[in-house]
């Protein structure tokens, strides 16, 4: 039974876990989405992503850790819950044989909050016939059916697990784009996973990076900018303070280039030395110094 | 307004899903199994077996229902996960068992439609020869309710055993035929088998409380088995099991524990005791070692034909009992009769019933004469076969069984070989093959090769008549030995077969080694059929 909590986030994960035989493919992850924003869950493939978001959704058991949803703590989100969260999967697996509208109806027969208009609007608006078959949709307008059916219940947290994989760019902007002005226009609490960093960067308020089952940051991204800085070095590494994290290490032609994450550590305090110098890094070059073995060379 | 929950409209949501979607297999399943009764019906193999209508209708019911019930269960389960359809599902605010439970409920409720259409159409195509009082045809639909759910709620839970499903499924069938075959274990006598078995299309008045019970059970146990595989998360048995274990292990310790789990029922079922057919209004007659009860298929009986009945039993019962003291079998088994109007004289149907149940036969008893040699040696026929658990139809025992068989009604008319065969001079000349009388063996050969019942039981006979020439004690001994031993019904009966073979017997009881034997037997035949004159017609030549 899931606990009240008096809590100002719409979701809050603790301690994580999820093992498939040997493998931890969510090892303790800590995440919080606040009430209105967009949070963009990155990582690359297999990084736990996925899985992370079925134990969002309780489609798998959480072996340890708690998920506070809406105000109610618990290990596996109850069909309650379920109720108040529009999830658009992966891959859309819908009925092939059914018609957009006839999807429509079944999907909202398991809503207590459907709202019909909303779902042939938003038919309209995505440009999608309403009798038309499933199986004779689009990439795009499968992915575009989707989040209808998730926002058509009027949920108050909308869950995407990379929604826009296997779209062409222009689907793929689109989309994010009616993502965004969703959430914007009401206000929604939207989480979406992706493995593209100019989608997350483009749409996202906050943001997580995962990589083998583990947080390795969360943040906005001006604060990720901040916190992370390379090095370049002529000669030997220059030693910092164990206050700073060394995401990564590459060393070619006598100079080397390390990654390095303040945290609660000031880069004000670094004074670099004489052949020293900070390089200017995009939000593509963090992420692959993140998601890299620590202290490996990239 | 009040709004309605989600779960108001969930159960309406998901029929009309189920409905929209299998609507097509719905209904194609009574056209499959009404054209697998009309099938099986068009086969006379099938229909001389059973008899009647209801007799095909269990062996509709044993072959295509579970057919049926398989391709809704892929349908309706495994098309989910073949379709990845329950990874959209398991996104909803679905709860599992309502899924589970409508998907249940859906095949369930067809299957048992689909039952009691099979039991309507059984009785519209027996055209009223099968007298259908209220307790026969609640017996029938009760006994077809239970085939069908136990059908229903195993392949349901079938269903959910993933890529492996087909795999695990022949094994197990396979396996409970295997075991059944070469262990005996009566695995058709096992709850569920037994109530589409032998004696469905026969039996009006027990209630099978045992086998009700049993099925009741194994139903329980399966629809929570299947609940419990559908409801596990990744619906994998790998999820139902420990996560240590291989998937190998897994589906082997699956189909392991379904096949003892039957197999343990079977022998369970073992030591219950068969309690005979219950014919109502019968004429039942105990004379020494034959028991006989017989009745009419209709309700109400003429003088004529009750006096046709007592006449058939009495003569029967007689036959029976001399046979059975002849070769010093203590005990025969039951011999139900059922007097049929429709049927035309010296026309049988055999009833399937089970070896430990009796022997049941179907024949028009007012225009079939008591007297009738033909019927007389087809009763004893089967009854010895019968006796034995049909085991005296393989080739070396086959024989003595025919010629018995034949020459026992004609025994106090006939005092020599020729004159039996004198009886049927015309159809053993006109058979036109040639006779080998090397060994036993050829003169098996030929009685296979004869099409005609009666010729070969003709040839049979005088190969008993031949015993005859080693003494009256001897034949009587050799004969007690192959027709009168009642072996268990398992293995030990093979081994007994094995050991004590006919010409292990021949040897021993007569002094007599199988090619002596075919050898007078020859002459006999030969003599026999030169005193008649057929072989002027230049068949068959025996050297």
């Amino acid at each position: 039974m899931p606990d009240q909590v008096d809590s100002p986030n719409v979701l809050e994960v603790r301690g994580l876990r999820r093992h498939f035989g040997n493998v931890a493919a969510v090892d303790g992850i800590d995440l919080t989405v606040q009430a209105g924003e967009i949070y963009g869950f990155l990582g690359v493939n297999g990084a736990g992503k996925t899985t992370t978001i079925r134990l969002l959704m309780g489609i798998i058991a959480a072996e340890a850790g708690t998920i506070s949803l809406m105000g109610h703590r618990t290990r596996r989100t109850s069909i309650a819950l379920k109720r108040r969260i529009g999830y658009v999967s992966q891959e859309q697996n819908f009925y092939p044989w059914m018609s957009c509208e006839m999807l429509g109806k079944f999907v909202g027969s398991l809503y207590p909050t459907w709202d019909k208009q909303e779902f042939h609007r938003l038919l309209e608006v995505f440009e999608i016939p309403p009798l038309r078959r499933v199986s004779r949709l689009s990439g795009g307008m499968k992915a575009k059916l989707g989040l209808a059916l998730a926002i058509s219940p009027k949920p108050d947290l909308l869950i995407l697990d990379e929604p826009t994989a296997g779209l062409d760019p222009v689907a793929r902007r689109e989309f994010m784009e009616i993502i965004v002005a969703q959430a914007r226009n009401h206000r929604r609490t939207t989480f979406f996973s992706s493995h593209l960093i100019d989608e997350v960067e483009r749409c996202s308020d906050r943001i997580g990076i995962v990589h083998a089952g583990r947080m390795r940051f969360e943040g906005q991204l001006d604060e990720l900018r901040s916190q992370v800085r390379r090095i370049v070095t002529r000669n030997h590494p220059i030693p910092l303070p164990d206050a700073f994290d060394l995401w990564s290490e590459r060393s070619q032609e006598g100079v080397t280039r390390r990654t390095y994450r303040a945290g609660a550590a000031d880069w004000n305090l670094i004074e670099l030395p004489e052949g020293a110098e900070f390089e200017r890094l995009s939000l593509e070059d963090i992420f692959i110094a993140c998601v890299s073995p620590r202290g490996v060379s990239v | 307004m009040r709004q309605p929950k989600g779960g108001e409209r969930l159960i309406d949501g998901l029929i009309e899903k189920e409905w929209r979607q299998h609507r097509g297999l719905i209904l194609m399943i009574p056209v499959l199994l009404t054209s697998g009764f009309v099938i099986l019906g068009s086969l006379e193999a099938i229909s001389s077996l059973g008899g009647s209508s209801l007799a095909i209708l269990s062996w509709t019911l044993f072959l295509f229902l579970p057919l049926a019930c398989l391709v809704l269960a892929n349908a309706l389960v495994a098309s989910e996960f073949r379709q990845r359809t329950q990874i959209f599902l398991e996104g909803l605010p679905l709860p599992r068992w309502h899924l589970i439970g409508v998907k249940y409920g859906f095949g369930w409720l067809i299957t048992s439609a689909a039952a009691t259409l099979l039991l309507i159409i059984a009785h519209w195509a027996a055209g009223g020869s099968e007298a259908m009082t209220m307790r026969f045809a609640a017996l029938l639909w009760s006994k077809s309710l239970g085939w069908a759910w136990f059908c229903w709620a195993a392949v349901f839970a079938h269903a959910f055993l993933g890529r492996y499903r087909i795999l695990i499924g022949l094994v197990v069938v396979i396996g409970l035929m295997w075991v059944e075959k070469e262990s005996g274990v009566p695995i058709n006598r096992f709850g569920p088998f037994e109530l589409i078995g032998d004696r469905f299309a026969f039996e009006r008045y027990e209630i099978p409380w045992t086998e009700g019970c049993i099925t009741l059970a194994m139903i329980l146990v399966l629809t929570v088995l299947g609940f419990a595989l559908g409801s596990v998360r990744d619906a994998t048995l790998a999820s139902l099991l420990s996560e240590t274990m291989s998937a190998r292990e897994k589906i082997v310790l699956t189909a392991l524990a379904i096949f003892f789990l039957m197999l343990i029922g079977s022998n369970v079922e073992r030591e219950y005791k068969t309690d005979p057919l219950h014919l109502p209004g019968a004429v039942d007659i105990a004379q020494n070692a034959a028991t006989i009860s017989a009745a009419a298929a209709v309700q109400e009986p003429t003088h004529e034909e009750n006096e046709a009945i007592r006449s058939h039993s009495q003569s029967i019962a007689e036959c029976l009992s001399s046979a059975a003291t002849f070769l010093r079998i203590a005990k025969l088994p039951t011999l139900f009769m059922v007097h049929r109007r429709d049927m035309k004289p010296d026309e049988f149907d055999d009833g399937n019933l089970d070896s430990r149940q009796g022997y049941l036969i179907r024949f028009n008893m007012l225009d079939t004469p008591p007297e009738s040699e033909i019927l007389r040696s087809h009763i004893l026929k089967k009854v010895l076969d019968v006796h034995q658990h049909y085991r005296l139809g393989t080739d070396e025992r086959g024989w003595v069984l025919e010629g018995f068989a034949s020459w026992w009604p004609l025994r106090d008319r006939q005092s020599t070989p020729t004159d039996v065969i004198r009886s049927r001079q015309l159809e053993l000349a006109c058979s036109g093959l040639r006779i080998d009388e090397a060994d036993i063996t050829g003169w098996l050969r030929f009685k296979e090769n004869l099409e005609d019942e009666r010729v070969a039981s003709t040839v049979a006979a005088v190969g008993l008549m031949v015993l005859g020439q080693m003494g009256e004690e001897s034949r009587r001994t050799f004969l007690g030995n192959v027709l009168g031993y009642n072996a268990p019904h398992d293995f030990r009966a093979w081994l007994h077969d094995t050991w004590f073979s006919v010409p292990t017997l021949l040897q021993r009881d007569l002094r007599l080694n199988s090619f002596q034997l075919a050898k007078n037997w020859t002459t006999a035949l030969q003599s026999g059929a030169l005193q008649s004159g057929a072989l002027q017609s230049g068949t068959p030549t025996p050297p």
